[in-house]
């Protein structure tokens, strides 16, 4: 299959970028590189630096001639959305939109969303949280996010909308406040005190990157139309977390608590029961395990290695 | 709407500002309100908010055509979700008045439970339909995390006086003004595609009653009857006194089928119940018709 990456570039991007041709596909990614950083081109993959929602995305399109499109580029931060929810709005809708009527142009035959469970859940009742087709999430992010799901289902293109859990692993940039474990490692990494907003008892649902990578390809040859979790259903807490990485490293270590923030989550888990039944699809990467191979992949980077 | 919701509340509040891409026709506009003629969009938004300090927002202001939402899907949203958003934005820098926000209907999209009440998950399909219900989810945002009180009303198809009669949605004002002029009229598909029907004075006494309550969410406002395309072409034929029959041409489908609401919320929350009867609301719709159109 001719896969277009939309964010190929990105943590999660790259990863499924790797994982795609690994499973043998040809891949062309679609990424404007302000965020990143450009040591994970894949050499097999056929790379375009301009924006998703560009003009010049129609003609590739049209030479690339792309059975699907797996997009994941987007305004990725929360709290960014908190503060500038139209800017995260025209990224995340908008653009999207835009990108979605060329795709219907180019008969484009499937799509694979990334889309947000922790974003779309908000602090939800029902934990773990199944799917929730009335969700009303907590940040704009979660809305957008949500939001295109729905002009996707209206494309009449088929489509699978993963709602994911909290992703992480290799190639999460510290800068995105997505991404607590790299922020975490990076800070033993460099012995400085790491930050803690609110009590710490904040719960998330932690998914290796290489797991949803699994998801990803698996949801590209599915049948099924529509939105799924990808989850562990494992809760764990930021002070769990912070006491996990402190381990593994090995180090002395401390911590700073800080107020909370606006729009964040108290408690956060997903029920990914239905992407077992559909893509027979189950996360594979225990926490620690995860945990150490990330931390190792900074380490790593750190030295320049 | 927006109109006739101006002409009540410069009787009851001490200022009425009205924010519109268009200047108003000379029939719309009201003496005591001050206009501004700015899109929704606008950073001017913002200045005006700054300046006025609003104690209610009524926020109207949509593109409302389905039909075109679904040819023009990005302007829609630009209008609908970046707009609706800096009307929001603009509201939480200045003020954190009460926002009232006029959605429509057409976010339940096909329901199988019939009339559709405030807790069916809705399944909004056209373009137009995603944007009130994704503005329905950011009120709900700007309510909950930054404490704005916000009251979502799902319109009904207001119908009444002064409404545009080249609007896709005004079916009642279209077959007035045809009928009225001789025209021939033409009904879409086999005109059994129903709405409810909420005739626009009543529509306003809920959005004034939404904006003096302390309640907060969603509530559907409708006639609570359900009519058909056909049905409405009899009624209006009959008011007008014409013996014209309607013809019917084949166009895209109506994606969605059946609107019919649950009003008994709104009864309880904000004590209202539409006043005015189809018979009744087509018959001032049509004396207006012969008046000015």
């Amino acid at each position: 299959m001719k896969i277009i990456v939309t964010g190929g570039a990105g943590f999660i991007g790259s990863n499924l970028v790797d994982e795609l041709i690994f499973a043998g596909h040809s891949v062309v990614v679609v990424d404007h590189y302000e965020r990143s950083k450009t040591r994970f081109e894949n050499p097999k993959a056929k790379i375009y630096k301009i924006k998703f929602a560009d003009i010049e995305m129609a003609s590739v399109f049209e030479k690339e001639k792309p059975d699907a499109i797996c997009h994941l580029a987007a305004q990725i931060s929360v709290t960014e959305s908190v503060k500038n929810p139209q800017k995260d709005a025209q990224n995340n809708i908008v653009d999207s939109i835009a990108m979605l009527e060329m795709a219907k142009k180019a008969g484009i035959k499937k799509i694979i969303f990334s889309s947000s469970g922790g974003g779309i859940y908000g602090d939800h009742p029902e934990i773990p949280t199944g799917i929730d087709l009335n969700a009303n999430p907590l940040s704009p992010y979660g809305i957008g996010k949500q939001s295109f799901e729905y002009y996707l289902a209206g494309s009449g293109i088929p489509y699978v909308a993963l709602r994911l859990a909290n992703v992480y692993g290799p190639r999460q940039m510290s800068e995105g406040e997505a991404g607590v474990i790299s922020i975490f490692i990076e800070k033993i990494l460099k012995s400085e005190p790491a930050k803690i907003f609110g009590d710490g008892l904040a719960t998330r649902d932690y998914v290796s990157v290489g797991d949803v990578c699994k998801a990803f390809v698996r949801a590209l040859t599915t049948d099924y139309t529509g939105i799924l979790n990808i989850g562990t259903g494992v809760e764990t807490s930021v002070k769990e977390l912070w006491q996990m990485v402190t381990d593994i490293s090995g180090q002395e270590t401390s911590v700073i608590y800080e107020a909370g923030r606006d729009g964040e989550v108290q408690r956060s888990v997903i029920d990914a029961t239905l992407a077992k039944e559909i893509l027979n699809w189950q996360p594979e990467v225990e926490l620690t395990t995860g945990l150490k191979l990330t931390y190792d992949w900074f380490k790593k980077l750190n030295r320049g290695v | 709407m927006g109109s006739h919701l101006v002409d009540v509340l410069v009787l009851i509040s001490e200022s009425v500002t009205v924010i519109d891409t268009k200047k108003p026709r000379k029939l719309n506009k009201n003496k005591q309100a001050s206009y501004k003629i700015v899109d929704i969009a606008s950073p001017e938004v913002h200045t005006i908010f700054k300046k006025i300090k609003p104690e209610v927002v009524f926020h109207l202001a949509a593109h409302i055509h389905d039909r075109e939402s679904q040819r023009e899907p990005i302007m829609n949203a630009e209008n609908n979700i970046i707009g609706s958003i800096n009307i929001f934005e603009a509201d939480r820098e200045y003020g954190k008045a009460k926002i009232v926000f006029a959605s429509s209907s057409i976010v339940y999209g096909n329901q199988e439970d019939l009339p559709a009440n405030e807790l069916a998950i809705p399944k909004p399909v056209t373009p137009y339909a995603i944007s009130q219900l994704t503005c329905e989810r950011y009120l709900h945002f700007y309510n909950s995390v930054h404490k704005i009180p916000a009251v979502v009303l799902r319109m009904a198809n207001v119908y009444g006086p002064r409404q545009d009669a080249s609007a896709e949605s005004g079916a009642i004002g279209i077959f007035a003004a045809r009928l009225l002029k001789g025209q021939q009229v033409y009904i879409n598909n086999d005109g059994n595609t129903t709405r409810d029907y909420v005739y626009v004075d009543d529509a306003v006494q809920a959005l004034i009653k939404a904006a003096d309550s302390s309640y907060v969410g969603i509530l559907n406002v409708g006639g609570g009857v359900e009519f058909s395309t056909n049905d409405i072409f009899k009624i209006v034929r009959e008011e007008v006194g014409a013996q014209a029959d309607s013809d019917h041409r084949e166009l895209v489908e109506d994606v969605v089928k059946r609107v019919s609401l649950d009003i008994s919320n709104i009864k309880k929350e904000l004590d209202w119940e539409p006043k005015t009867s189809i018979t009744e609301g087509v018959a001032k719709t049509v004396a207006w018709y012969r008046e000015f159109v």
